[in-house]
């Protein structure tokens, strides 16, 4: 599958400097080649950091996702209030009329992405990151 | 007293470190609760907009010797969008030592033979720009978690996560740019964060890390390319842990130790300690005692290979 294509569409992704690759069923990961390491014949235990899950329509960016390709996201991004930036980090869904997924920044703070139904933004945020 | 009270709760202890540091603020900082700080994961923000933003909430107190880090005064730092979004690593001060004394930059391969939480590992993949490799190691699989979850909270792509027993690596000669060995240690700096450190401590552990710091130093060395650096620290401040171990090292090999310059105040390191000498060179290393900064008991050699 050409996940670059599906940033590209959804997020107007140009370019990324990383690998991806999918572990599990559907979670797309993002690390570095190291050839080094393979040179060795080192094996790891684990490589990769959690990037995305891949959706029937698109990829659904974790935090860290958003924060790699932070330079790059030219589409479906949007910024919010504190208020709202707050309610969104306490895994509170947001009254915003937008349809499709989207990412959310507050100043240069990207607080991960979310799925709008046209009425509000669907929260993602897992519970280990949210605010209390 | 305080140190009638640490005397109370592990008498050898106090009869042992009476030869170490037997003043009254060692005793005052060893009980006195640690110092909150931060340090700013620059691979997702720049420090001036977190340090405008936190200070609207929180007083903050640049640490000198590590440009990203930050005591922090007030409660809720956890509680925060920096926190939560990964913007920020609370690491105790005298820890981030290590990593800004390692001469890091991008592209370069990187052992952390004893990595885990990973403090050191992010702070290292932040200043190598998550380019090149960190190998990110641990021999404990029970930590193994919370080193991959804090490699994925900050966003670090450049970090392999292994599981070996750190004297693994000594097979591979001349091979790392650049080495950590932050050893596993007796956590004497660390009483002034719980005092199970005071309770456990055992002259008889004390001895047997010693033997496995020294097997594992000779490893890191082994394992370290010619002109490259290798910092070796603990969290502790008994000598068989830190100056024997690095004049163990020094004896041994051709290693060569780097005065390590930085704004920071630090204790003379030990050259004799119950009827061993050591090495002149290890005055070279930085022993920190708790009241030297206000941080923990820290201890950081920088060794450089010919």
């Amino acid at each position: 599958m050409n996940y670059l294509e599906i940033l590209r569409e959804l997020y107007g992704v140009e370019k990324v400097n990383f690998e991806l690759k999918k572990m599990g069923k559907d979670r797309l990961y993002a690390f570095l080649k190291c050839d080094k390491k393979d040179e060795l014949g080192i094996k790891e235990y684990h490589q990769g950091v959690y990037f995305g899950k891949l959706e029937k329509d698109g990829i659904r960016l974790s935090i860290e996702g958003c924060y790699l390709l932070r330079d790059e996201i030219k589409k479906n991004l949007i910024e919010v209030s504190y208020e709202d930036a707050i309610k969104w980090l306490k895994g509170e869904d947001l009254d915003i009329p937008y349809k499709g997924y989207v990412v959310l920044k507050w100043r240069n703070y990207f607080l991960g992405c979310g799925k709008g139904d046209g009425k509000k933004i669907r929260n993602y945020v897992p519970k280990e990151r949210r605010i209390i | 007293m305080i140190k009638e009270q640490f005397r109370e709760i592990n008498r050898k202890f106090v009869e042992k470190y009476e030869k170490i540091d037997d003043s009254k603020e060692f005793y005052e900082f060893m009980a006195k609760p640690i110092r909150q700080s931060f340090r700013v994961n620059t691979l997702k923000i720049d420090v001036k907009s977190v340090v405008e933003r936190l200070s609207e909430e929180f007083e903050l107190e640049r640490v000198p010797w590590c440009k990203e880090g930050f005591f922090v005064y007030g409660e809720g730092i956890t509680k925060t969008p920096e926190f939560a979004l990964g913007l920020i690593f609370m690491q105790e001060a005298s820890s981030m030592i290590p990593p800004v004394v390692m001469d890091l930059k991008e592209n370069l391969f990187v052992l952390d033979m004893a990595a885990a939480p990973g403090a050191k590992t992010t702070q290292i993949s932040q200043y190598m720009n998550n380019t090149g490799c960190v190998i990110a190691n641990d021999v404990k699989y029970s930590r193994l978690n919370i080193l991959i979850s804090n490699v994925q909270k900050y966003g670090c792509i450049n970090v392999v996560v292994t599981e070996k027993d750190g004297r693994y690596f000594g097979r591979f000669r001349d091979t790392f740019d650049r080495v950590l060995l932050d050893a596993p240690c007796s956590n004497v700096g660390m009483i002034r964060k719980n005092y199970k450190y005071l309770k456990l401590w055992r002259q008889m552990e004390v001895e047997a890390l010693s033997r496995l710091q020294k097997s594992l130093i000779l490893a890191a060395y082994k394992a370290l390319k010619p002109k490259g650096v290798l910092v070796y620290s603990t969290c502790t401040l008994d000598p068989e842990e830190n100056e024997e171990v690095i004049d163990y090292l020094l004896y041994n090999t051709d290693a060569k130790l780097e005065k390590i310059k930085l704004p920071v105040k630090s204790t003379e390191p030990i050259l004799e300690f119950n009827g061993k000498r050591y090495s002149e060179e290890v005055k070279k290393c930085l022993r920190i005692h708790p009241q030297d900064n206000d941080t923990e008991g820290f201890f950081v050699a920088k060794v450089v290979k010919p």
